[in-house]
């Protein structure tokens, strides 16, 4: 009875497969279309906003500030067909971000390093935005885009080109890119704060290269090494290293550069008995900082007809810590080349999920209109546990937050 | 409404055009472009014709270069790798070549070193498509478009006629048909399915409203050699004629696609064709080996005939069981 | 361990194992097709000659052009154009975690060339 079953679905392909190849060759069906530009207009709009949780009592001085960042982000987007061949596409970002940040660790009574925050309540604001444009060709597409960001403290300018090359009846697809950012950074109160430095530089160059396969009819899979330079200064002003019965903190110093790798491999499949679309990726990374890390995503797109979709997704995330990773300077300790205590640079694991929930409909109005609406809630939570290495001592600063996020698509 | 009856010869069978429409001269010049469509079709493909695309892309068996094809056959080259694919191979447009060996004309059976020796040009698996260019590895290979052809020109005789704004009528290739609608009052063409041992007389008869009906029979071409029937289709595997169903019929949207549903059940054999046609999901109605019919088109539901046999007449090209109205002539 | 953690490994465990297993054409299916896919492999000679065009072969087509490797045909690809079989369906929410957590966390994202950084290293 199961070998008939498996026997009547192999028919049935078989017939569809004839039948759609038939109404290809009476020309029905549209002829295999090289890569065009994009044939219709798209705007996106998005509002997001999470707040990190407050560090817990055990984690800082009693009485210190426990609160951490709130975010709230917003994002417009807009991509518009320019010829056949040739599209643009315009993305700002708006952020505005408030709360206290971790500024240096030193240790408790037991020798446990405590987080100390930055007693200010920090106001910033970041903009964004990003251009892009496309160049199609008969076996290709060639990209350009430039960014400009700007915060109280930062700004940055960015260029970068990325192409692809399709062979095997856009099966198998090559794809590339260069990229580079320029960045200044004005610490603010630099002139209160000695270890703040005044006016820092740092430059960014980047590229990747990824090869992606069509598998059969519903899957899909790509292969992508990335490569990125940094140089320049690298540090973050605003955090300092203690020392235990020293008179003054030091200031942030990491290398004044830093080789990163990163090796990703994804793969989409979609199930027509279930209705659904599985997205499962993993990246390894390491650097010449001598931080290595995992990054598996999963994602279940789950489809409830044509309209409704309910997507729940979990990643997971375990670093090592870098090699000039000190939660703080032991007494007597002499001051090393490269140190800090910046949580994001110790050794822990992180594990977020999430839901979104999109609904879809259409508008007959002068042209039909369609709306993509979405609410989405993830929650991030980072710990020593989690890490894949062993951690001695979790750096007291990490962080654990929930986004919710809403946004609507239109494609017109 | 006025039907028009345009009976002309091609594609090696006798084919008639069935149009409604409301001027004569409206449903004239129809049926003078689908006649245009069919010999233009025959021209390009037909493997006899030396100005024939199926003729260069032969000639070049065994070139590495092979032949560049335009977009109307690369579609075709696509859908016929399509049907090897999901008939394990036993659709097979190279099967061309066996015709050499088998020559049903003769009334000679072959031997089986000539069999082997023929089987070396045929298999898809020889051939490299890779759109837009094709190349048979091993001279000697021919390509027919044979087996698919007279379905596929059907459909494309049946978009034209649409495109133009017919939409009552009946087009008729040699056997394999295309309803563009049913009668103006909604009666549906009833088609009669030949007897495979009594080819004037219809042994079932089937109501097509809008979609294509193909049939494929062990009668069509064959020849009987000490009592045994050979016929002209040929398993491209083994390379002898196939033994089992008697006929198939089918009924799908596209003549094409019915044509090779019917096509593979005969070339699959007695249980597994009729397995395949079930399985398919399409109307069908076959022949058994043994003589009893079989398939959803077989119920008592679906209109049998029961249309008197006409009298035996030595080349009809009516299938019997057709009713229409008085053509207009 | 703490119960999230220990939840947390679970899952990521659970998911990975039997996700594959639980498509019920999944890695079963893959196996069983893996010597048809291999029984027209037609690796090309090196270097490699176009001979219609009769022009050598670049590297990246002589290492990239095989006859197996076209497993779709354009008109099979409805499935695959679909909007959820895009790396990144939603662009914006993607740009955005992508950013969150490179603020958090201290790997870059894969895939892309940079462009374009921020002030939180």
């Amino acid at each position: 009875m199961r070998r008939s079953r498996r026997e009547s679905r192999r028919e049935r392909a078989a017939l569809r497969a004839l039948t759609s190849s038939a109404l290809a060759l009476l020309g029905t069906a549209g002829k295999a279309a090289a890569d065009t530009a994009i044939d219709h207009y798209e705007s996106s709009y998005s509002f997001s906003t999470y707040s990190e949780d407050d560090l817990k009592k055990s984690d800082t001085i009693p009485g210190g500030e426990t609160k951490r960042y709130e975010i709230n982000t917003q994002q417009l987007s807009l991509a518009a067909p320019v010829t056949e061949w040739l599209d643009l596409s315009l993305l700002v970002t708006h952020e505005h971000m408030t709360g206290a940040s971790p500024w240096y660790t030193t240790p408790d009574a037991a020798g446990t390093p405590i987080q100390i925050m930055s007693g200010a309540t920090i106001q910033d604001t970041r903009n964004d935005m990003r251009v892009h444009g496309n160049y199609y060709t008969d076996s290709g597409r060639l990209g350009f885009g430039g960014g400009y960001s700007k915060e109280n403290d930062f700004s940055a300018l960015s260029f970068s080109t990325d192409g692809e090359l399709h062979f095997n009846e856009k099966n198998t697809t090559l794809s590339g890119g260069l990229g580079s950012s320029f960045d200044d950074i004005d610490p603010t109160d630099a002139d209160k704060y000695p270890t703040r430095p005044d006016h820092k530089t740092k430059q960014s160059y980047s590229g990747f290269v990824g090869l992606s396969q069509v598998w059969d009819r519903r899957s899909i899979l790509e292969g992508s090494f990335t490569y990125s330079w940094d140089r320049g200064y690298l540090s973050d002003p605003y955090k300092e290293v203690f020392q235990v019965g020293g008179v003054q903190n030091y200031g942030d110093f990491r290398p004044n550069s830093r080789h990163q790798f990163a090796f990703l491999a994804r793969f989409n499949r979609h199930l027509e008995e279930t209705e659904s679309t599985i997205h499962l990726s993993y990246q390894y990374y390491i650097d010449t900082w001598g931080i290595s890390s995992h990054t598996a995503e999963l994602g279940w797109y789950q489809s409830f007809g044509d309209s409704f979709q309910i997507a729940p997704h979990v990643r997971y995330y375990s670093q090592s810590k870098a090699d000039f990773y000190v939660p703080y300077l032991q007494f007597g300790q002499p001051k090393l080349e490269d140190m800090s205590s910046d949580f994001r640079l110790s050794a822990f694991g992180a594990l977020s999920f999430g839901a979104k929930a999109e609904y879809v409909f259409h508008t007959p109005w002068f042209r039909d209109i369609e709306w993509r609406t979405h609410l989405s809630v993830e929650r991030y939570l980072s710990s020593g546990d989690l890490s894949l290495s062993s951690v001695s001592v979790a750096s007291p600063g990490l962080v654990s937050f929930t986004v919710f996020s809403l946004g609507v698509d239109v494609a017109f | 409404m006025l039907l028009g009856h345009y009976p002309f010869r091609a594609l090696g069978s006798p084919c008639e055009l069935r149009l409604y429409g409301e001027s004569r001269g409206a449903i004239d010049a129809v049926a003078e472009e689908a006649k245009a469509l069919v010999l233009r079709i025959e021209r390009k493909y037909s493997r006899y014709r030396d100005d024939s695309v199926v003729t260069e892309i032969n000639r070049s068996a065994g070139d590495p270069r092979g032949v560049r094809v335009d977009d109307e056959t690369a579609n075709l080259l696509d859908y016929a790798a399509t049907a090897w694919q999901h008939s394990d191979g036993l659709f097979d447009v190279t099967s061309g070549s066996l015709r050499q060996v088998w020559n049903l004309r003769s009334g000679r059976v072959p031997s089986r070193a000539e069999v082997t020796a023929a089987l070396a040009r045929v298999g898809w698996r020889k051939v490299r498509w890779q759109r837009p260019r094709i190349v048979l590895t091993v001279a000697g290979m021919e390509l027919d478009f044979g087996g698919f052809g007279k379905e596929w020109a059907v459909d494309c005789v049946s978009d034209l006629c649409r495109a133009r704004g017919v939409r009552h009528g009946m087009i008729d290739l040699g056997g394999d048909l295309r309803a563009l609608g049913p009668h103006p009052d909604g009666r549906p063409w009833i088609v009669g399915v030949r007897d495979p041992r009594a080819p004037e007389h219809a042994i079932a008869s089937v109501a097509v409203f809008a979609e294509g009906l193909a049939t494929s029979g062990d009668y069509e071409r064959c020849m009987v050699v000490d009592g045994v029937r050979y016929t002209h289709i040929l398993d491209p595997r083994t390379g002898w004629p196939v033994r089992g169903l008697r006929s198939a019929t089918a009924l799908a949207t596209q003549c094409l696609v019915a044509g090779s549903a019917t096509t593979i059940a005969l070339l699959k054999g007695d249980d597994d064709g009729a397995r395949f046609l079930d399985r398919l999901g399409l109307p069908n109605l076959r022949v058994h080996a043994d003589g009893r019919l079989a398939g959803s088109l077989s119920e008592p539901r679906a209109r049998r005939s029961a249309l008197p046999r006409t009298a035996p007449s030595p080349a009809p090209r009516d299938p019997p069981g057709h009713s229409d109205p008085a053509p207009l002539e | 361990m703490k119960p999230v953690t220990r939840a947390g490994r679970a899952l990521l465990l659970w998911a990975l194992v039997s996700l594959p297993g639980l498509s019920t054409t999944g890695c079963a299916s893959l196996g069983w097709q893996w010597d048809k896919w291999w029984s027209d492999v037609k690796l090309p000679d090196f270097p490699a000659f176009d001979e219609y065009t009769e022009s050598p072969k670049s590297y990246v087509e002589i290492a990239l052009e095989h006859d197996f490797l076209v497993r779709v045909k354009p008109w099979e690809r409805a499935v695959l154009a679909r909007h959820d079989m895009a790396w990144d369906p939603d662009a914006l929410e993607a740009a955005r975690r992508e950013h969150t957590f490179f603020s958090k966390e201290a790997t870059m994202p894969g895939g892309s060339a940079g462009g374009g950084g921020c002030g939180c290293n």
